[in-house]
């Protein structure tokens, strides 16, 4: 009898203890994952397009490799308050690590470098270190930094194109005067070929391909002893057409980036070379070296150095399949 | 006619210098004629520059390759500024509807003329949702614009990934589209006149075009008119993306690709072409012929300064200036001709003056060709004789 | 009824003298209506509120084809509002319109529009831009052409406006191809009279047409106004300025707050009598 009007007592107690039980474990095991994953803000300069798209790549596959959350956030417009301020909101949203991809002077963000380093948010750049640098500061307020160098970039270019013979002239087109990465490339081109006695110009471009091609074109017509072409900033397609419509097949082009246009002329020789950053690393070493800091404290000695690196015709095969898949 | 004294010496037209002195100043009013001027003072310009290289037919067809795909687009822009409307969002649009052909024939594997027709047409949707944006919500059009610029282009940039994209094209399409064909001259040359006629054609000798001026200067009467002042403005936003999107086709003909930002910053150039040109940013008036010709000197600039051997960091800066001056040029000397009086003889009497012009023309005797009149007054409608 | 004008007037007694300086007040005869003449436009007690004002009460008035009906009343008497119910932009309160003797109530200006109602703005008018040729003909442009493939036809165009202006008695002194910036504030009111009879208007309702121009100007706008009565339109003619009324009106109907408080012929009062009836009621 006792057992009869106790049944339903420890039916309840026992449901309730195990409600508890389950509540707890759910409970526990929220907060035991909220505590596990890591949330690592990209700072991008732009929408993940071209260039950027794999930095973007490069962090999120990082992210889905090392199991971390990687969010990529960019203005805009790109002017250090617009991009300061997304590092703000990345500071709010409680990161635990921000990459920045920097692409003005340091001291654009000493500020808010401050303010990321007192919520105990770990901060790295995604961009070169000035040039010449290679063993890290320790005051760095940047935990590290890893880019490819936009004027050994330049350099790269230059010296390629004299190790190939050129004699006669060199033009370099950038179509984006703005933008102080382009400017790097075309400027340390310009004096390394200078430095070697090659007379090389700078010609203003517009982003307009057909615009590109007249250009070129009539600089060639202005200047017959030309015997190469760069173009810095933008596809090359204006160029290709250039050299086609003046017949000029022996005119060696080189360009920056790998995209479908660039592999194929270097596949068939219409273009010579082609600059890479390899910016997929620019995008996954940020994740990777906030990542293990973050998880195991350590810090790089040495500015890692994603590029430059050249594709020709010796390794475009190779290459192109990359591209294929996403990581070139 | 009533006998006056005057009859009996009928008073001796006026001379034959001042009547072509009164033809120039006529001209000299429309819009075209300062286009015209700055193309011709370029030309010189620049010929003094580089004599060996300037006078040249390549230098001829790199100019019209340039204008071409430029001006195009401008001739949309410039009949929607007429309507009293801008849109910034044509550069975006080239871009998108580019994208669109390149698909089509890649991914689809249509044939150039079903995937240049379709990029045309959706041109035109989207200038439909500008022109329905505008229209419905009374937004002003630069804002409205602005923001589809925005929309189109990080659409753009979603859908390519930002890769570009190439496909490859039969040789037809290119010859068609942008080959050379005319002695070197390319087809765009050839799209761009045509086009350029139909638009005129449109603007000055169609109800159509009556009412885009009017829709540009007044809509309010116009409307209380019964011209149908939404729809003309939906339709003249569709044109000036289709157009573009016609300049996109012609770029995907010669270039055989696409990238994130095809066409970035084109709005800003079709606008100082067709400023240039000699159409009002207010509206309401404008030439297209105006626009060709202010294509034609964006392209010479650009030409010219390459085969001058400008220093080439300096190329923006020049181009503006130039394009600037041009402007200056235009509006002041159009405002200060528009102040000034016709030449003596011709003070009270446009009509007499029409006459005289075409009498001149016709080598005939100005004296006989002219209405009597007096004082070289003509009464409208009374009987002459 | 028809468009045929109720009194015909012989066709050079203009009300003022030719392209004189000051108009002529001297009282003429003017025939009385026809018994059993229906007007093109009649307003019976109309009535009409905006939230707590009152702009119109029980206003009546008719408008007949080939009579000249001045609206006359300072600011705030409810002249537009009477004129906006009269063209369609919004209905009355209470009472009805009656064109031709038949009740319409018209759901926007397009329709009143469509009826032949003309309403004629004064700072409206004209396309500064435009010829005086494309200004007459906007939105009516005479065509060319077959199916599809129509254009412009510009010569025709030519020979209407010249014959719209001609019919109102405009002294064209330069060409057709003038632009509407260069035209006078008077020709301009003239061009767009001319433009609402090349339309087909009935009754042509012209708001204030002289109340910005200069006299010897007002003066050339009244005899073409006179001219578009005698060509058998209905007008009514809004102004606050009783002289010009007086110079070109057959009939004058004065509103004051809202109400009528006068109907006149015009050769049953004066300048005085007109004025002090307005100053009674002030």
């Amino acid at each position: 009898m006792t057992m009869k009007r106790n049944f339903p007592t420890f039916l309840q107690a026992s449901g309730i203890a195990g409600a508890a039980m389950l509540a707890m474990s759910a409970f526990g095991g929220a907060a035991f994952a909220q505590d596990k994953e890591i949330s690592i803000y990209f700072v991008g300069c732009a929408a993940p397009t071209g260039f950027h798209g794999y930095l973007a790549r490069g962090a999120e596959e990082a992210g889905k490799n090392l199991g971390v959350k990687v969010t990529y956030i960019y203005p805009d417009k790109l002017t250090i308050p617009n991009q300061v301020q997304k590092i703000e909101e990345a500071i709010a949203a409680k990161a635990d690590g921000i990459a920045l991809c920097e692409f003005a002077e340091d001291a654009a963000y000493a500020d808010v470098a401050a303010r990321a380093k007192e919520a105990g948010i770990a901060f790295g750049s995604a961009a070169a270190p000035p040039a010449g640098s290679q063993v890290r500061d320790p005051n760095d307020f940047f935990l590290f930094r890893t880019g490819s160098d936009e004027r050994a970039a330049g350099k790269l270019t230059a010296q390629t194109l004299i190790a190939m013979g050129v004699k006669g002239r060199v033009v370099v087109g950038d179509q984006q005067p703005g933008d102080a990465t382009c400017r790097d490339r075309a400027d340390a081109e310009i004096e390394t070929l200078k430095a070697a006695g090659i007379e090389a110009d700078f010609l203003e471009l517009t982003m307009d391909p057909g615009q590109q091609s007249e250009s070129i074109f009539n600089y060639l017509r202005l200047h017959p002893d030309t015997a190469a072409a760069t173009s810095v900033c933008d596809v090359i397609d204006g160029f290709l057409s250039a050299k086609a419509d003046s017949g000029r097949d022996d005119l060696i082009l080189t360009g920056y980036d790998i995209v479908a246009q660039a592999l194929a002329a270097i596949k068939d020789g219409r273009q010579a070379f082609t600059i890479d950053q390899q910016q997929f690393w620019r995008g996954y070493m940020p994740v990777l070296l906030l990542t293990h800091y973050i998880k195991y404290g350590l810090v790089e000695a040495n500015y890692f150095l994603t590029g430059p690196t050249i594709v020709d015709k010796n390794n475009v095969d190779q290459v192109a399949k990359l591209v294929e898949a996403g990581y070139r | 006619m009533a006998e006056t004294p005057e009859d009996a010496t009928i008073p001796a037209g006026p001379s034959r210098g001042i009547i072509i002195g009164e033809a120039l100043r006529r001209f000299m009013l429309r819009p075209e004629a300062t286009a015209l001027a700055a193309v011709v003072v370029l030309f010189v310009i620049f010929t003094i520059l580089s004599p060996d290289l300037f006078p040249e037919r390549l230098t001829y067809i790199s100019i019209m390759n340039v204008a071409a795909e430029l001006g195009i687009m401008s001739i949309g822009v410039t009949l929607l500024m007429i309507g009293g409307h801008f849109d910034l969002s044509v550069g975006a649009v080239l871009g998108l509807t580019s994208y669109v052909a390149v698909v089509l024939m890649r991914d689809f594997g249509m044939s150039p003329i079903v995937a240049a027709s379709a990029a045309v047409v959706a041109g035109a949707i989207l200038g439909g949702v500008n022109g329905v944006l505008v229209v419905r919500f009374r937004i002003h059009s630069f804002v409205v614009t602005l923001g589809t610029m925005l929309i189109w282009r990080g659409v753009l940039i979603a859908l390519t990934g930002g890769f570009p994209l190439t496909v490859e094209t039969p040789a037809a399409f290119k010859t068609i589209m942008a080959g050379p064909v005319l002695n070197g001259f390319r087809m765009s040359m050839i799209w761009f006149f045509v086009i350029g006629i139909i638009v005129t054609f449109l603007l000055a000798r169609t109800k159509f075009g009556n009412w885009v001026q009017a829709c540009g200067q007044n809509p309010q009467a116009a409307r209380n008119l019964g011209v149908p002042v939404d729809r003309v403005t939906i339709i003249l936003f569709m044109i000036a993306s289709a157009l573009a999107a016609v300049s996109g086709v012609i770029q995907v003909a010669r270039f055989a690709s696409v990238d994130a930002l095809r066409g970035e910053g084109m709005e800003l150039q079709a606008v100082a072409v067709t400023v240039i040109g000699g159409t009002l940013l207010s509206g309401g008036y404008g030439s297209v012929i105006g626009t060709i010709l202010g294509a034609i000197t964006f392209g010479m600039i650009q030409v010219g300064l390459v085969l001058a051997g400008a220093p080439g960091h300096f190329f923006r800066t020049l181009t503006g200036l130039i394009v600037v001056l041009a402007v200056i040029l235009n509006t002041d000397v159009a405002r200060r001709l528009a102040r000034s009086r016709p030449l003596a003889g011709f003070r009270r009497s446009s009509a007499a003056a029409d006459a005289a012009i075409v009498g001149i023309k016709e080598e005939t005797d100005p004296t006989a060709e002219e209405e009597p009149t007096r004082d070289g007054v003509t009464r409208l409608g009374e009987p002459q004789g | 009824m028809t468009d045929k004008p109720v009194a015909s007037h012989p066709a050079h007694s203009l009300p003022v003298g030719s392209r004189s300086d000051h108009l002529d007040l001297a009282p003429r005869s003017i025939p009385p209506i026809p018994p059993g003449a229906v007007p093109v436009m009649e307003a019976i007690n109309i009535s009409k509120g905006f939230g707590a004002t009152t702009a119109l009460v029980d206003v009546s008035l008719k408008a007949y084809a080939g009579r000249i009906l001045a609206l006359l009343g300072d600011n705030g008497a409810g002249k537009s509002t009477l004129i906006k119910i009269i063209s369609g932009v919004f209905p009355p309160d209470r009472g009805e319109l009656r064109f031709r003797g038949q009740p319409v109530r018209f759901a926007s200006p397009a329709q009143a529009r469509g009826r032949g109602i003309a309403t004629v703005f004064q700072d409206l008018a004209v396309c500064e831009l435009l010829s005086v040729t494309r200004n007459v003909v906007l939105g009516r442009e005479p065509q060319k052409g077959i199916g599809p493939l129509k254009w412009f036809d510009l010569k025709r165009a030519d020979e209407m406006a010249r014959s719209a202006l001609h019919r109102l008695g405009v002294r064209w002194e330069r060409g057709l191809e003038e632009r509407g910036v260069n035209i006078s504030g008077g020709e301009r009111q003239s061009l767009a009279i001319a433009r609402a009879m090349f339309f087909g208007s009935s009754l042509l309702i012209l708001d204030e047409p002289t109340s910005a121009l200069a006299v010897r100007q007002a003066g050339r706008v009244l005899e073409h106004i006179a001219r578009a009565r005698d060509e058998g339109q209905a007008v009514i003619l809004i102004t606050h300025n009783f002289r010009h009324a007086l110079s070109v009106a057959d009939d004058l109907t004065i509103l004051a707050q809202g109400r009528v408080v006068g109907n006149f012929r015009r050769d049953e009062t004066d300048l005085e009598a007109l004025t002090e009836l307005v100053a009674s009621v002030a």
